[in-house]
């Protein structure tokens, strides 16, 4: 093999090295969109949503109308699925927005909107940021949604429902 | 008036305007006026604006004469040395100036109390590397310092360039600021600014160091330095006057606007830009000839001149700090395109739109322009002097700068941040189809071949044009498997990479990746023109044209199929109601893309019938759109 020759191969490695690093390093969570992530209220939450949860910085994905904080991503969250019916599960209100507490997979928390029209969730692992750290820094985006409807008898001063056995619970 | 004299009295008359233009500018527009709630005190409100008036003029001294050592000034002479002695001290004033500026403004914004508590150095510190006013100017002081240094230092033509054009990113942050300190950087206005400023700076610089070197230029010299400084300045003078105009427009809102203290000191502006293009026009035109001589009517022009540009100056600097009509008139953002673009979403696209819609973006305004008119002129020089100038290669000249036109302010432009497959498309048109027709118009050639050469050792455009022509990088990105990596590389990495998020965000970015994608297809289509059959490079244009065939066709492939939405939180959170969902958009944006793979497998199929040809001991035709030029 001659030189030339040698050195167009080493350029092309070079040029698809450059091009697997450059990919590589802009991470992007991959995550699933809602059914209704098309919403236009959804795309008014995302462009409302804080650059960072306590100490976890928001970092891109790759769906319509959702989010990620933290690197591992610690809270996630999608906009757009169709509104929960009531249920006996607890609900929690925090910066005017109830939220239906499923702790299923403690230590990690889903929480969906109650009576928002589309709704949104937020799953986020309570060992890195409290739920309710979590919930006041969305608040503000998360009430873009308009609201249809409230908890009957939501916990209003603590949101930390894995030691409340009396919280209130959704209609 | 003696030269010598003349060398104090031309900066002295443009300090004194600039500083009573400021002064008189504040008064009227109130920029200066005691706040009602956290006053920063007299010295700051006064300070402030008087401290931006001398980074603009240290910003032009810096630029002015740096860019006429580049194109005016033989390297060998004292006048060269000189320049690059002023631009040094220029750039000094500007450091220091623009850290003076930063701390004003952290007064003036902040309204800290000042002492030499730790607590106060933080919070200084905070403001220059958390904030964006901040980081703006902590960026212009190092740029400008890293400027003096090498101003001082280089005195070689590529070196000085470098400098060159390190003095001009230097402007770029104070210009993206925005006259009312909002930091929206999407706003094409921006631009507008940026460009401003830039040619402003290279207008008064350039006069300011005709008047410092006068005096040590024999008036062979000095006659040259005027005619190329004269060429410079018409160029900087469109550049001020459509710059300035289109950010008049977005800064008055309406007519009303003028009659407001913002339209009076904006006005005063004008006047002293019409009166400076005026004496310009008519006396340089007379006196360039007999200037040199020593006439001294020349020299009070040059005077009135500095006058009214200091004026000009000082007006700028006080309508910096005076609130714009539009900007108190503006509706706060709401909607979600409004926070992301500053624009609501654009109505849906029907056919009528495609004819339309518009979004001037005034560099590519200013480049097709000035690219169309300066081929013409270039076209008729070269008939005038009996070459006779293909009408194919002018026809596509024109076809190539008016589908820029087209694609960076036209329907392309109005709508790439409601849909991404409106940006793919105005991605394949200018990697690939607008090089196309450029290159194919040959304008290296016609340069070279009408523009005069230059006898003094200077270097104007001819000979920087064979300088970049010849040198090692254009050889090594010339050869067609270079190009075609770079061509590769570059649909890949900006499409799949943060820099495609910044073009959206940014509209540096916008322009960084536009200017990107027709450099990139500009050098992989002249890669092409090698020969097959006459030089060892030319061989590779096959395999590669083949090889970027299959990444382009592939690429296309996995833009209409994949799942997951490109910069999801930008073209998934618009808001629009119109129109495909994001996700079959992107797929249309894959289908453009493959527009990209088809032009390649036609440019292929030429390729491969030409080498039939050449291999028949026939003479060979050249194959369309490439041509081989003589001076490449």
């Amino acid at each position: 093999m001659d030189e030339v020759v040698k050195f167009k191969i080493l350029t092309f490695t070079v040029a698809v090295c450059a091009l697997l690093v450059l990919s590589g390093c802009a991470p992007t969570v991959h995550l699933e969109p809602a059914a209704n992530a098309n919403d236009p209220l959804c795309a008014e939450v995302t462009v409302r949503l804080p650059d960072s949860i306590g100490d976890q910085a928001r970092v891109w994905t790759d769906a319509q109308a959702t989010a990620a904080w933290g690197t591992p991503s610690s809270v996630l969250l999608t906009c757009g699925l169709e509104a929960p019916a009531p249920t006996t599960l607890q609900c929690v209100s925090l910066g005017g927005v109830d939220w239906i507490v499923d702790e299923e997979e403690t230590p990690n928390l889903r929480l969906t909107t109650y009576g928002r029209e589309p709704a949104a969730q937020v799953y986020v692992d309570t060992t890195t940021l409290s739920a309710d750290t979590v919930l006041e820094s969305l608040a503000g985006a998360i009430q873009q949604l308009p609201k249809t409807g409230e908890c009957t008898a939501p916990v209003t001063e603590d949101p930390d429902v894995a030691d409340d056995e009396t919280g209130g619970s959704a209609p | 008036m003696n030269p010598v004299v003349l060398r104090i009295v031309g900066p002295t008359i443009l300090v004194v305007a600039a500083l009573i233009a400021v002064v008189v500018g504040l008064v009227i527009g109130g920029g200066a006026a005691p706040r009602l709630t956290s006053d920063p005190g007299a010295i700051v409100r006064w300070g402030l604006p008087a401290a931006k008036l001398f980074v603009n003029l240290a910003g032009a001294s810096m630029l002015g004469p740096l860019v006429l050592a580049v194109f005016a000034l033989p390297s060998a002479g004292k006048p060269f040395t000189v320049a690059l002695d002023v631009a040094s001290a220029g750039a000094a004033t500007l450091t220091i100036t623009s850290g003076v500026v930063a701390f004003l403004t952290f007064l003036s914004s902040f309204n800290p109390q000042v002492n030499l508590s730790a607590e106060f150095g933080a919070q200084l510190g905070r403001f220059l590397l958390d904030t964006e006013l901040g980081r703006s100017w902590l960026i212009t002081a190092i740029l400008a310092s890293v400027v003096t240094v090498l101003a001082f230092a280089v005195r070689s033509y590529g070196a000085v360039l470098i400098t060159t054009v390190l003095a001009v990113i230097s402007l770029i942050p104070m210009a993206t600021q925005g006259h009312s300190g909002e930091l929206a950087n999407h706003d094409p206005a921006v631009m507008s600014l940026v460009l401003h400023v830039i040619a402003a700076a290279i207008w008064l610089g350039g006069l300011i160091l005709l008047v410092v070197v006068r005096p040590i230029s024999s008036p062979h010299e000095l006659d040259n330095m005027l005619r190329r400084y004269s060429t410079v300045a018409l160029i900087a003078f469109i550049g001020v006057a459509v710059s300035g105009y289109a950010r008049a427009l977005t800064a008055l809102g309406r007519w009303e606007g003028v009659a407001s203290p913002y339209g009076l000191i904006l006005l005063t502006k004008i006047g002293a830009l019409l009166v400076m293009g005026v004496l310009g026009a008519t006396y340089r035109r007379r006196l360039l000839a007999k200037a040199s001589e020593g006439r001294g009517a020349f020299w009070m022009i040059v005077c009135v001149e500095l006058g009214f540009m200091g004026i000009a100056s000082g007006a700028a600097a006080a309508l910096a700090r005076t609130a714009a009509p539009a900007d108190t008139i503006a509706l706060p953002q709401n909607t979600a395109a409004e926070i992301l673009t500053d624009a609501p979403v654009p109505i849906e696209l029907t056919l009528q739109r495609w004819f339309t819609a518009w979004s001037p973006d005034l560099l590519w305004v200013l480049v097709a322009g000035f690219g169309i008119v300066f081929y013409l002129v270039g076209v008729r020089r070269a008939q005038r002097r009996g070459y006779p100038w293909p009408a194919r290669r002018t026809i596509s000249w024109i076809v190539g700068m008016g589908v820029l036109l087209w694609t960076t302010s036209g329907p392309l432009a109005a709508y790439d941040d409601a849909l991404i497959s409106m940006r793919f498309f105005s991605f394949a048109l200018l990697s690939l189809a607008i090089p196309l027709l450029l290159v194919f118009a040959a304008p290296v050639t016609l340069a070279t071949l009408v523009i005069h050469p230059r006898d003094d050792g200077s270097r104007g455009p001819r000979e920087w044009l064979l300088w970049a022509a010849h040198s090692p990088l254009a050889r090594f990105t010339l050869r067609p498997v270079v190009a075609a990596a770079l061509f590769a590389t570059s649909l890949w990495v900006f499409h799949y990479s943060d820099l495609f998020r910044w073009s959206l965000y940014d509209q540096l970015g916008a322009e960084w990746m536009i200017s990107q994608l027709l450099v990139t297809g500009c050098l992989f289509v002249r890669s092409l023109a090698l020969n097959a059959s006459t030089t060892p490079e030319g061989r590779w244009r096959l395999p590669s044209l083949i090889a970027l065939t299959g990444v382009a066709t592939f690429f296309g492939i996995v833009t209409i199929t994949r799942s997951d939405l490109i910069v999801a939180e930008w073209f998934g959170a618009m808001g629009r109601t119109w129109g495909p969902a994001p996700l079959q958009d992107q797929a249309l944006a894959g289908g453009a893309t493959l527009m990209i793979a088809g032009t390649l497998a036609i440019l292929t199929g030429f390729s491969v019938l030409h080498t039939k040809r050449n291999n028949r001991p026939t003479d060979s035709t050249p194959v369309p759109g490439v041509r081989k030029d003589p001076h490449l």
